[in-house]
Protein backbone atom coordinates (compact mmCIF):
# COMPACT_ATOMS: atom_id res chain seq x y z
CA UNK A 1 0.00 0.00 0.00
CA UNK A 2 2.49 2.67 1.11
CA UNK A 3 4.47 1.42 -2.26
CA UNK A 4 1.75 2.78 -4.18
CA UNK A 5 1.10 6.18 -2.56
CA UNK A 6 4.92 6.58 -3.09
CA UNK A 7 4.57 5.69 -6.57
CA UNK A 8 2.18 8.26 -6.71
CA UNK A 9 5.08 10.74 -5.70
CA UNK A 10 7.12 9.77 -8.04
CA UNK A 11 4.92 10.72 -10.73
CA UNK A 12 7.35 12.30 -12.50
CA UNK A 13 8.98 9.31 -13.14
CA UNK A 14 6.14 7.24 -14.57
CA UNK A 15 4.93 9.92 -16.81
CA UNK A 16 8.25 10.03 -18.30
CA UNK A 17 8.92 6.42 -18.24
CA UNK A 18 5.62 6.08 -20.13
CA UNK A 19 6.03 8.73 -22.88
CA UNK A 20 9.62 7.18 -22.99
CA UNK A 21 8.09 3.95 -24.12
CA UNK A 22 5.50 5.33 -26.72
CA UNK A 23 7.99 7.76 -28.43
CA UNK A 24 11.02 4.66 -28.76
CA UNK A 25 8.97 3.60 -31.17
CA UNK A 26 7.68 6.79 -33.58
CA UNK A 27 11.19 8.64 -32.82
CA UNK A 28 12.18 10.88 -36.10
CA UNK A 29 9.01 10.08 -37.48
CA UNK A 30 6.95 13.01 -38.88
CA UNK A 31 3.60 12.30 -37.21
CA UNK A 32 5.39 10.97 -34.21
CA UNK A 33 2.53 9.36 -31.51
CA UNK A 34 -0.07 10.25 -34.21
CA UNK A 35 1.09 7.13 -35.95
CA UNK A 36 -1.38 5.32 -33.48
CA UNK A 37 -4.23 7.82 -34.17
CA UNK A 38 -3.68 7.35 -38.04
CA UNK A 39 -3.01 3.55 -38.06
CA UNK A 40 -6.41 2.93 -35.97
CA UNK A 41 -8.18 5.09 -37.57
CA UNK A 42 -7.34 3.38 -41.04
CA UNK A 43 -7.98 -0.19 -39.80
CA UNK A 44 -11.71 1.08 -38.57
CA UNK A 45 -12.83 2.39 -41.57
CA UNK A 46 -11.70 -0.74 -43.48
CA UNK A 47 -13.67 -2.72 -40.68
CA UNK A 48 -16.53 0.02 -41.88
CA UNK A 49 -16.55 -0.32 -45.31
CA UNK A 50 -16.65 -4.53 -45.19
CA UNK A 51 -18.78 -5.01 -42.17
CA UNK A 52 -21.08 -1.95 -42.20
CA UNK A 53 -23.41 -2.66 -44.88
CA UNK A 54 -23.77 -5.54 -44.19
CA UNK A 55 -24.63 -5.08 -40.11
CA UNK A 56 -28.20 -4.11 -40.98
CA UNK A 57 -27.01 -1.50 -38.29
CA UNK A 58 -27.59 1.97 -39.25
CA UNK A 59 -24.53 3.78 -39.71
CA UNK A 60 -25.36 5.88 -36.91
CA UNK A 61 -25.17 3.81 -34.54
CA UNK A 62 -22.49 1.36 -35.95
CA UNK A 63 -19.35 3.50 -36.49
CA UNK A 64 -19.45 5.43 -33.03
CA UNK A 65 -19.62 2.16 -31.25
CA UNK A 66 -17.65 0.17 -33.58
CA UNK A 67 -14.87 3.51 -33.10
CA UNK A 68 -14.63 3.42 -29.25
CA UNK A 69 -15.66 -0.13 -28.60
CA UNK A 70 -12.17 -1.06 -30.75
CA UNK A 71 -10.14 1.40 -29.15
CA UNK A 72 -11.19 0.82 -25.60
CA UNK A 73 -10.32 -3.11 -26.32
CA UNK A 74 -7.19 -1.87 -27.61
CA UNK A 75 -6.28 -0.26 -24.24
CA UNK A 76 -7.32 -2.70 -22.11
CA UNK A 77 -5.62 -5.89 -24.04
CA UNK A 78 -2.10 -3.67 -24.25
CA UNK A 79 -2.50 -2.42 -20.61
CA UNK A 80 -3.04 -6.76 -19.85
CA UNK A 81 -0.33 -8.12 -22.11
CA UNK A 82 1.93 -5.10 -21.63
CA UNK A 83 1.80 -5.38 -17.63
CA UNK A 84 3.05 -9.34 -18.15
CA UNK A 85 6.13 -7.88 -19.15
CA UNK A 86 6.45 -4.89 -16.99
CA UNK A 87 8.65 -6.12 -14.64
CA UNK A 88 10.38 -8.71 -16.97
CA UNK A 89 11.72 -6.06 -19.33
CA UNK A 90 12.79 -3.05 -16.86
CA UNK A 91 14.70 -6.36 -15.09
CA UNK A 92 17.81 -4.27 -15.52
CA UNK A 93 16.61 -1.02 -13.90
CA UNK A 94 14.86 -3.20 -11.20
CA UNK A 95 18.34 -4.68 -10.01
CA UNK A 96 19.95 -1.32 -9.37
CA UNK A 97 17.87 1.54 -8.03
CA UNK A 98 15.30 0.96 -5.29
CA UNK A 99 12.23 2.51 -6.75
CA UNK A 100 8.56 0.91 -5.44
CA UNK A 101 7.79 -2.08 -8.12
CA UNK A 102 4.29 -0.04 -8.45
CA UNK A 103 6.30 2.41 -11.22
CA UNK A 104 6.45 -0.44 -13.52
CA UNK A 105 2.66 -1.07 -13.66
CA UNK A 106 2.04 2.22 -13.32
CA UNK A 107 4.49 3.09 -16.34
CA UNK A 108 2.15 0.70 -18.02
CA UNK A 109 -0.72 2.41 -17.94
CA UNK A 110 0.12 5.63 -18.04
CA UNK A 111 1.76 5.01 -21.55
CA UNK A 112 -1.71 2.95 -22.94
CA UNK A 113 -3.25 6.50 -21.34
CA UNK A 114 -1.59 8.77 -23.61
CA UNK A 115 -1.83 6.29 -26.13
CA UNK A 116 -5.68 6.52 -25.33
CA UNK A 117 -5.27 10.17 -25.64
CA UNK A 118 -4.67 10.06 -29.32
CA UNK A 119 -6.71 7.25 -30.25
CA UNK A 120 -9.75 9.27 -28.53
CA UNK A 121 -9.41 11.67 -31.23
CA UNK A 122 -10.87 9.55 -33.33
CA UNK A 123 -14.50 9.45 -31.28
CA UNK A 124 -15.88 12.86 -32.00
CA UNK A 125 -14.65 12.75 -35.46
CA UNK A 126 -16.95 9.32 -35.83
CA UNK A 127 -19.48 11.17 -34.10
CA UNK A 128 -19.43 14.13 -36.37
CA UNK A 129 -19.20 12.27 -39.59
CA UNK A 130 -22.80 10.40 -38.76
CA UNK A 131 -24.29 13.59 -36.91
CA UNK A 132 -24.91 12.27 -34.08
CA UNK A 133 -26.01 13.88 -31.02
CA UNK A 134 -24.63 13.08 -27.38
CA UNK A 135 -26.87 13.53 -24.62
CA UNK A 136 -26.23 14.30 -20.72
CA UNK A 137 -25.75 10.49 -19.85
CA UNK A 138 -22.23 11.08 -21.72
CA UNK A 139 -21.36 12.30 -17.76
CA UNK A 140 -21.42 8.74 -16.75
CA UNK A 141 -18.28 8.20 -18.98
CA UNK A 142 -16.56 9.89 -15.80
CA UNK A 143 -17.18 7.06 -12.77
CA UNK A 144 -17.29 4.74 -15.56
CA UNK A 145 -13.66 5.31 -17.10
CA UNK A 146 -12.46 5.71 -13.24
CA UNK A 147 -13.62 2.04 -12.30
CA UNK A 148 -12.38 0.86 -15.94
CA UNK A 149 -8.91 2.51 -14.81
CA UNK A 150 -9.26 0.93 -11.45
CA UNK A 151 -9.83 -2.41 -12.65
CA UNK A 152 -7.31 -2.38 -15.50
CA UNK A 153 -4.51 -1.45 -12.69
CA UNK A 154 -5.20 -4.24 -10.61
CA UNK A 155 -5.47 -7.02 -13.55
CA UNK A 156 -2.01 -5.62 -14.38
CA UNK A 157 -0.55 -5.62 -10.76
CA UNK A 158 -1.64 -9.53 -10.81
CA UNK A 159 -0.06 -9.99 -14.08
CA UNK A 160 2.91 -8.54 -13.59
CA UNK A 161 3.86 -10.06 -10.57
CA UNK A 162 2.68 -13.14 -11.48
CA UNK A 163 4.23 -13.16 -14.89
CA UNK A 164 7.50 -12.61 -13.37
CA UNK A 165 7.61 -15.59 -11.59
CA UNK A 166 5.64 -18.18 -14.20
CA UNK A 167 7.32 -17.14 -17.48
CA UNK A 168 4.44 -19.25 -19.47
CA UNK A 169 1.82 -16.67 -18.20
CA UNK A 170 2.52 -14.06 -20.78
CA UNK A 171 2.01 -16.04 -23.50
CA UNK A 172 -0.91 -17.95 -21.82
CA UNK A 173 -2.49 -14.40 -21.79
CA UNK A 174 -1.16 -13.21 -25.13
CA UNK A 175 -2.83 -16.47 -26.77
CA UNK A 176 -6.55 -15.86 -24.63
CA UNK A 177 -7.23 -12.42 -25.24
CA UNK A 178 -7.38 -12.84 -29.56
CA UNK A 179 -10.54 -14.98 -28.90
CA UNK A 180 -12.10 -11.96 -26.70
CA UNK A 181 -12.08 -9.60 -29.50
CA UNK A 182 -14.50 -11.75 -31.15
CA UNK A 183 -16.55 -12.74 -27.68
CA UNK A 184 -17.02 -9.60 -27.07
CA UNK A 185 -19.74 -7.14 -29.03
CA UNK A 186 -17.26 -4.51 -30.40
CA UNK A 187 -17.86 -5.52 -34.01
CA UNK A 188 -21.36 -6.52 -32.97
CA UNK A 189 -23.92 -5.37 -31.25
CA UNK A 190 -25.60 -7.65 -28.68
CA UNK A 191 -28.89 -6.88 -30.03
CA UNK A 192 -28.53 -8.46 -33.38
CA UNK A 193 -27.97 -11.63 -32.01
CA UNK A 194 -30.42 -14.39 -31.99
CA UNK A 195 -30.72 -16.28 -28.75
CA UNK A 196 -31.02 -16.07 -25.10
CA UNK A 197 -28.24 -18.05 -24.58
CA UNK A 198 -25.34 -15.90 -26.03
CA UNK A 199 -26.69 -12.80 -24.19
CA UNK A 200 -26.73 -14.70 -21.12
CA UNK A 201 -23.29 -15.88 -21.36
CA UNK A 202 -22.26 -12.12 -22.36
CA UNK A 203 -23.25 -11.36 -18.61
CA UNK A 204 -19.78 -13.76 -17.52
CA UNK A 205 -17.73 -11.33 -20.00
CA UNK A 206 -15.62 -9.33 -18.07
CA UNK A 207 -14.28 -7.72 -21.79
CA UNK A 208 -17.90 -6.73 -22.29
CA UNK A 209 -18.57 -5.25 -19.09
CA UNK A 210 -15.05 -3.46 -19.16
CA UNK A 211 -16.30 -1.76 -22.51
CA UNK A 212 -19.71 -1.11 -21.80
CA UNK A 213 -18.83 1.08 -18.70
CA UNK A 214 -17.12 3.87 -20.87
CA UNK A 215 -19.01 3.23 -24.34
CA UNK A 216 -22.68 3.20 -23.30
CA UNK A 217 -22.16 6.69 -21.41
CA UNK A 218 -21.00 8.12 -24.75
CA UNK A 219 -23.72 6.02 -26.63
CA UNK A 220 -26.20 7.69 -24.69
CA UNK A 221 -27.16 5.18 -22.31
CA UNK A 222 -26.70 3.99 -18.59
CA UNK A 223 -24.56 1.42 -18.50
CA UNK A 224 -26.64 -1.68 -16.74
CA UNK A 225 -26.97 -2.23 -13.20
CA UNK A 226 -25.26 -5.64 -13.90
CA UNK A 227 -22.37 -3.72 -15.39
CA UNK A 228 -21.82 -1.51 -12.17
CA UNK A 229 -22.17 -4.29 -9.89
CA UNK A 230 -19.84 -6.80 -11.88
CA UNK A 231 -17.60 -3.80 -12.48
CA UNK A 232 -17.65 -2.65 -8.86
CA UNK A 233 -17.25 -6.23 -7.05
CA UNK A 234 -14.22 -6.82 -9.55
CA UNK A 235 -12.30 -3.96 -8.69
CA UNK A 236 -12.92 -4.74 -5.04
CA UNK A 237 -12.04 -8.65 -4.59
CA UNK A 238 -9.24 -7.98 -7.58
CA UNK A 239 -7.52 -5.40 -5.59
CA UNK A 240 -7.61 -6.98 -2.27
CA UNK A 241 -5.98 -10.13 -4.01
CA UNK A 242 -3.75 -7.90 -6.24
CA UNK A 243 -2.57 -6.02 -2.71
CA UNK A 244 -2.14 -9.51 -1.80
CA UNK A 245 -0.10 -10.94 -3.78
CA UNK A 246 2.34 -8.20 -4.23
CA UNK A 247 2.38 -7.32 -0.84
CA UNK A 248 3.61 -11.16 -0.16
CA UNK A 249 6.10 -11.31 -3.44
CA UNK A 250 7.21 -7.40 -3.48
CA UNK A 251 10.61 -8.55 -2.17
CA UNK A 252 10.86 -11.74 -4.03
CA UNK A 253 10.16 -10.24 -7.82
CA UNK A 254 13.69 -8.83 -7.62
CA UNK A 255 15.01 -12.18 -7.19
CA UNK A 256 12.86 -13.91 -9.75
CA UNK A 257 13.62 -11.23 -12.48
CA UNK B 1 36.08 17.64 8.40
CA UNK B 2 39.19 15.34 7.90
CA UNK B 3 38.34 11.15 8.66
CA UNK B 4 39.69 11.20 12.53
CA UNK B 5 37.55 13.90 13.55
CA UNK B 6 34.50 11.92 12.38
CA UNK B 7 35.81 8.86 13.98
CA UNK B 8 35.47 10.78 17.22
CA UNK B 9 31.73 11.77 16.32
CA UNK B 10 31.44 8.61 15.96
CA UNK B 11 31.99 7.77 19.70
CA UNK B 12 29.48 9.69 20.67
CA UNK B 13 26.39 8.90 17.85
CA UNK B 14 26.96 5.30 18.84
CA UNK B 15 23.53 4.00 17.07
CA UNK B 16 24.46 2.06 13.95
CA UNK B 17 23.53 3.46 10.66
CA UNK B 18 23.58 0.11 9.24
CA UNK B 19 22.56 -2.94 10.66
CA UNK B 20 22.66 -6.52 9.31
CA UNK B 21 21.79 -8.98 11.89
CA UNK B 22 22.37 -13.06 10.27
CA UNK B 23 21.42 -11.88 6.85
CA UNK B 24 20.65 -14.61 4.22
CA UNK B 25 20.39 -13.74 0.45
CA UNK B 26 19.99 -16.51 -1.49
CA UNK B 27 18.96 -16.64 -5.49
CA UNK B 28 16.61 -19.75 -6.92
CA UNK B 29 17.62 -20.89 -10.40
CA UNK B 30 14.20 -21.80 -11.29
CA UNK B 31 14.56 -24.34 -14.47
CA UNK B 32 12.30 -23.35 -16.99
CA UNK B 33 9.79 -26.43 -16.02
CA UNK B 34 9.64 -25.11 -12.46
CA UNK B 35 8.50 -21.55 -13.86
CA UNK B 36 5.60 -23.10 -15.82
CA UNK B 37 2.17 -23.57 -15.28
CA UNK B 38 2.59 -27.20 -17.02
CA UNK B 39 5.07 -28.76 -13.79
CA UNK B 40 2.20 -27.16 -11.42
CA UNK B 41 -0.98 -28.09 -12.69
CA UNK B 42 0.63 -31.71 -13.50
CA UNK B 43 1.66 -31.68 -9.92
CA UNK B 44 -2.09 -30.57 -8.89
CA UNK B 45 -3.50 -33.32 -11.00
CA UNK B 46 -1.35 -35.94 -9.80
CA UNK B 47 -2.25 -34.87 -6.05
CA UNK B 48 0.73 -32.15 -5.78
CA UNK B 49 2.99 -35.00 -4.49
CA UNK B 50 5.68 -35.52 -7.18
CA UNK B 51 8.63 -34.96 -5.23
CA UNK B 52 11.19 -32.35 -4.48
CA UNK B 53 13.55 -33.42 -6.72
CA UNK B 54 11.44 -32.92 -10.12
CA UNK B 55 10.14 -29.64 -9.23
CA UNK B 56 13.46 -28.90 -7.27
CA UNK B 57 15.43 -25.75 -8.29
CA UNK B 58 19.38 -24.95 -7.70
CA UNK B 59 19.30 -22.22 -4.74
CA UNK B 60 22.25 -20.15 -4.77
CA UNK B 61 23.76 -18.77 -1.45
CA UNK B 62 24.39 -15.44 -2.37
CA UNK B 63 25.30 -14.21 1.18
CA UNK B 64 25.03 -16.43 4.22
CA UNK B 65 24.05 -15.22 7.67
CA UNK B 66 25.94 -11.79 7.22
CA UNK B 67 25.74 -9.78 10.66
CA UNK B 68 27.84 -6.40 10.69
CA UNK B 69 27.10 -2.77 12.11
CA UNK B 70 28.38 0.53 10.31
CA UNK B 71 28.76 3.51 11.80
CA UNK B 72 28.96 7.15 11.04
CA UNK B 73 32.16 8.44 10.07
CA UNK B 74 33.25 4.59 8.69
CA UNK B 75 34.92 3.92 4.95
CA UNK B 76 34.19 0.17 4.53
CA UNK B 77 35.93 -1.78 2.28
CA UNK B 78 34.64 -5.14 0.95
CA UNK B 79 36.96 -7.69 -0.75
CA UNK B 80 37.10 -10.82 -1.60
CA UNK B 81 36.88 -13.23 -4.32
CA UNK B 82 34.35 -12.65 -7.73
CA UNK B 83 31.78 -14.18 -6.57
CA UNK B 84 32.18 -13.71 -3.12
CA UNK B 85 29.01 -11.78 -2.94
CA UNK B 86 30.40 -8.24 -2.97
CA UNK B 87 27.92 -6.75 -5.49
CA UNK B 88 25.17 -8.64 -4.20
CA UNK B 89 25.98 -6.97 -0.54
CA UNK B 90 25.78 -3.59 -1.72
CA UNK B 91 22.53 -4.21 -3.80
CA UNK B 92 21.06 -4.90 0.06
CA UNK B 93 22.63 -1.58 1.28
CA UNK B 94 21.27 -0.02 -1.64
CA UNK B 95 17.93 -1.69 -0.62
CA UNK B 96 17.09 -3.36 -4.03
CA UNK B 97 17.77 -7.07 -2.00
CA UNK B 98 15.64 -7.63 0.99
CA UNK B 99 17.24 -10.56 2.99
CA UNK B 100 15.47 -13.58 2.71
CA UNK B 101 15.80 -14.39 6.53
CA UNK B 102 17.63 -12.39 8.98
CA UNK B 103 17.15 -8.06 8.62
CA UNK B 104 18.88 -5.43 7.41
CA UNK B 105 18.56 -2.23 8.46
CA UNK B 106 19.75 0.67 6.32
CA UNK B 107 18.87 4.31 8.08
CA UNK B 108 19.44 7.38 5.84
CA UNK B 109 20.05 8.15 2.32
CA UNK B 110 21.48 5.96 0.13
CA UNK B 111 23.59 6.92 -2.80
CA UNK B 112 24.72 4.23 -5.45
CA UNK B 113 27.46 4.93 -7.80
CA UNK B 114 27.59 0.90 -9.21
CA UNK B 115 25.80 1.53 -12.35
CA UNK B 116 25.40 5.36 -12.95
CA UNK B 117 24.61 5.11 -17.28
CA UNK B 118 21.65 2.84 -16.28
CA UNK B 119 18.26 4.09 -17.64
CA UNK B 120 19.25 6.37 -20.00
CA UNK B 121 17.64 6.52 -23.14
CA UNK B 122 19.75 7.12 -26.08
CA UNK B 123 17.77 8.85 -28.44
CA UNK B 124 16.17 11.30 -25.86
CA UNK B 125 18.61 14.45 -25.69
CA UNK B 126 21.56 15.01 -22.72
CA UNK B 127 19.01 17.52 -21.51
CA UNK B 128 16.25 15.09 -20.88
CA UNK B 129 18.55 12.13 -20.12
CA UNK B 130 19.58 14.71 -17.12
CA UNK B 131 15.97 14.55 -15.97
CA UNK B 132 15.24 11.03 -16.55
CA UNK B 133 17.92 9.77 -14.56
CA UNK B 134 17.27 12.37 -11.91
CA UNK B 135 13.48 11.10 -11.62
CA UNK B 136 15.35 7.81 -11.51
CA UNK B 137 17.33 8.63 -8.17
CA UNK B 138 14.38 10.69 -6.86
CA UNK B 139 15.49 14.31 -7.40
CA UNK B 140 12.83 16.67 -7.54
CA UNK B 141 12.39 17.98 -11.13
CA UNK B 142 12.57 22.01 -9.58
CA UNK B 143 16.19 20.72 -8.07
CA UNK B 144 16.89 19.57 -11.35
CA UNK B 145 15.89 22.59 -13.50
CA UNK B 146 17.79 24.74 -11.09
CA UNK B 147 20.95 23.05 -11.02
CA UNK B 148 20.47 22.18 -14.99
CA UNK B 149 22.69 24.55 -16.18
CA UNK B 150 25.82 23.74 -13.18
CA UNK B 151 25.14 20.30 -14.72
CA UNK B 152 26.16 21.03 -18.06
CA UNK B 153 28.68 22.82 -17.26
CA UNK B 154 30.10 20.08 -15.72
CA UNK B 155 29.87 17.94 -18.03
CA UNK B 156 31.73 19.65 -20.28
CA UNK B 157 29.61 18.85 -23.17
CA UNK B 158 28.83 21.83 -24.63
CA UNK B 159 26.07 22.04 -27.34
CA UNK B 160 26.37 18.26 -27.26
CA UNK B 161 23.79 18.44 -24.44
CA UNK B 162 21.20 19.32 -26.98
CA UNK B 163 21.90 16.25 -29.06
CA UNK B 164 20.51 12.81 -28.59
CA UNK B 165 22.52 10.73 -26.60
CA UNK B 166 22.91 8.07 -29.61
CA UNK B 167 25.58 10.85 -30.88
CA UNK B 168 27.97 10.38 -28.02
CA UNK B 169 30.98 9.01 -26.90
CA UNK B 170 31.14 6.39 -24.12
CA UNK B 171 33.16 8.78 -22.00
CA UNK B 172 30.88 11.69 -22.99
CA UNK B 173 27.67 9.45 -21.71
CA UNK B 174 30.05 8.65 -18.48
CA UNK B 175 30.31 12.11 -17.82
CA UNK B 176 26.65 12.77 -18.13
CA UNK B 177 26.02 9.84 -15.75
CA UNK B 178 28.41 11.30 -13.37
CA UNK B 179 27.28 14.63 -13.22
CA UNK B 180 23.62 13.73 -12.29
CA UNK B 181 24.07 10.69 -10.10
CA UNK B 182 26.51 12.91 -7.71
CA UNK B 183 24.38 15.54 -7.55
CA UNK B 184 22.68 14.26 -4.29
CA UNK B 185 24.66 14.34 -0.80
CA UNK B 186 23.66 11.11 0.88
CA UNK B 187 24.31 9.88 3.83
CA UNK B 188 25.89 6.49 2.14
CA UNK B 189 27.58 5.87 -0.46
CA UNK B 190 28.38 2.62 -2.37
CA UNK B 191 30.63 2.40 -5.06
CA UNK B 192 31.64 -0.72 -6.98
CA UNK B 193 35.53 0.33 -7.39
CA UNK B 194 37.06 3.71 -6.69
CA UNK B 195 34.79 5.34 -10.10
CA UNK B 196 37.10 6.82 -12.78
CA UNK B 197 35.44 8.35 -15.78
CA UNK B 198 36.78 10.35 -18.95
CA UNK B 199 40.04 11.93 -19.93
CA UNK B 200 43.17 13.06 -17.67
CA UNK B 201 41.00 16.83 -16.97
CA UNK B 202 38.08 15.58 -16.52
CA UNK B 203 39.37 12.67 -14.36
CA UNK B 204 40.63 15.34 -11.73
CA UNK B 205 37.23 17.32 -11.63
CA UNK B 206 35.62 14.05 -11.10
CA UNK B 207 38.07 13.00 -8.07
CA UNK B 208 37.77 16.40 -6.48
CA UNK B 209 33.63 15.28 -6.69
CA UNK B 210 33.77 12.19 -4.97
CA UNK B 211 36.11 14.01 -2.58
CA UNK B 212 32.96 16.85 -1.95
CA UNK B 213 30.92 13.92 -1.66
CA UNK B 214 32.97 11.97 1.13
CA UNK B 215 33.22 15.17 3.13
CA UNK B 216 29.36 15.44 4.20
CA UNK B 217 28.80 11.41 3.54
CA UNK B 218 28.48 9.42 6.55
CA UNK B 219 29.40 6.59 5.39
CA UNK B 220 31.63 4.89 2.42
CA UNK B 221 31.09 1.05 1.62
CA UNK B 222 33.36 0.14 -1.79
CA UNK B 223 33.43 -3.23 -3.14
CA UNK B 224 37.44 -3.33 -4.75
CA UNK B 225 40.21 -5.32 -5.30
CA UNK B 226 42.81 -2.49 -5.02
CA UNK B 227 45.13 -2.96 -1.92
CA UNK B 228 46.25 0.72 -2.35
CA UNK B 229 42.40 1.88 -2.20
CA UNK B 230 42.19 -0.18 0.76
CA UNK B 231 45.14 1.40 2.85
CA UNK B 232 44.90 5.03 1.40
CA UNK B 233 40.98 5.25 1.93
CA UNK B 234 39.48 2.83 4.46
CA UNK B 235 39.20 2.50 8.10
CA UNK B 236 37.75 -1.21 8.29
CA UNK B 237 37.73 -4.03 5.92
CA UNK B 238 35.13 -6.97 5.22
CA UNK B 239 36.57 -10.23 3.38
CA UNK B 240 33.88 -11.99 2.04
CA UNK B 241 34.63 -15.30 1.20
CA UNK B 242 31.42 -17.46 -0.36
CA UNK B 243 28.68 -15.23 1.19
CA UNK B 244 29.76 -15.99 4.46
CA UNK B 245 31.84 -12.98 6.28
CA UNK B 246 35.51 -14.53 6.37
CA UNK B 247 37.44 -11.66 8.30
CA UNK B 248 36.21 -8.10 9.97
CA UNK B 249 38.64 -5.84 10.78
CA UNK B 250 40.88 -2.31 10.93
CA UNK B 251 42.59 -2.23 7.15
CA UNK B 252 46.06 -3.33 9.47
CA UNK B 253 44.81 -6.63 10.63
CA UNK B 254 42.67 -7.79 6.89
CA UNK B 255 44.72 -6.42 4.44
CA UNK B 256 47.91 -8.77 5.10
CA UNK B 257 45.89 -11.73 5.29
CA UNK B 258 43.90 -10.86 2.18
CA UNK B 259 46.59 -9.72 -0.01
CA UNK B 260 49.43 -11.29 1.01
CA UNK B 261 52.61 -9.23 2.06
Amino acid sequence: MADIVETQRRFRLVHILGWQDLKARYKRSLLGPFWLTLSTGVLIASIVLILGTSMRIPMVDYLPYLTIGYIVFNTLTSVITESCQAFISSASMIRQVPVPLFVYIERVVWKNLIKLGHDIVLVPVAFLIVSRPVNLHALYFVPGFLLFLLNVTWVGLLLGVLSTRYRDLPMTVASILPIFFYLTPILWMPESVPGELALRLLEFNPFYHMISLVRAPLMGDIPSYHTWIFCGIAALIGWGVALLVYARSRDRVVFWL
Amino acid sequence: MSVCDMNESQLIESKPIVELKDACIHFAIFEPGARSFRKKMIQVATGGHLTQANTGHVVVQALSHVSFQFHAGERVAIVGHNGAGKSTLLSVLARIYKPASGTAEIIGKVTSLMNITLGTDVESTGRENILLRGAFLGIPRKVLIEKMEEIIEFTDLGDFIDLPLRTYSTGMNMRLAFAVATLLRPEILLMDEWLSVGDEAFRKKAEKRIEEMLETTKLLVIATHSKDLVERRCTRVIWLEHGHVKMDGPPDEVVPHYFGK
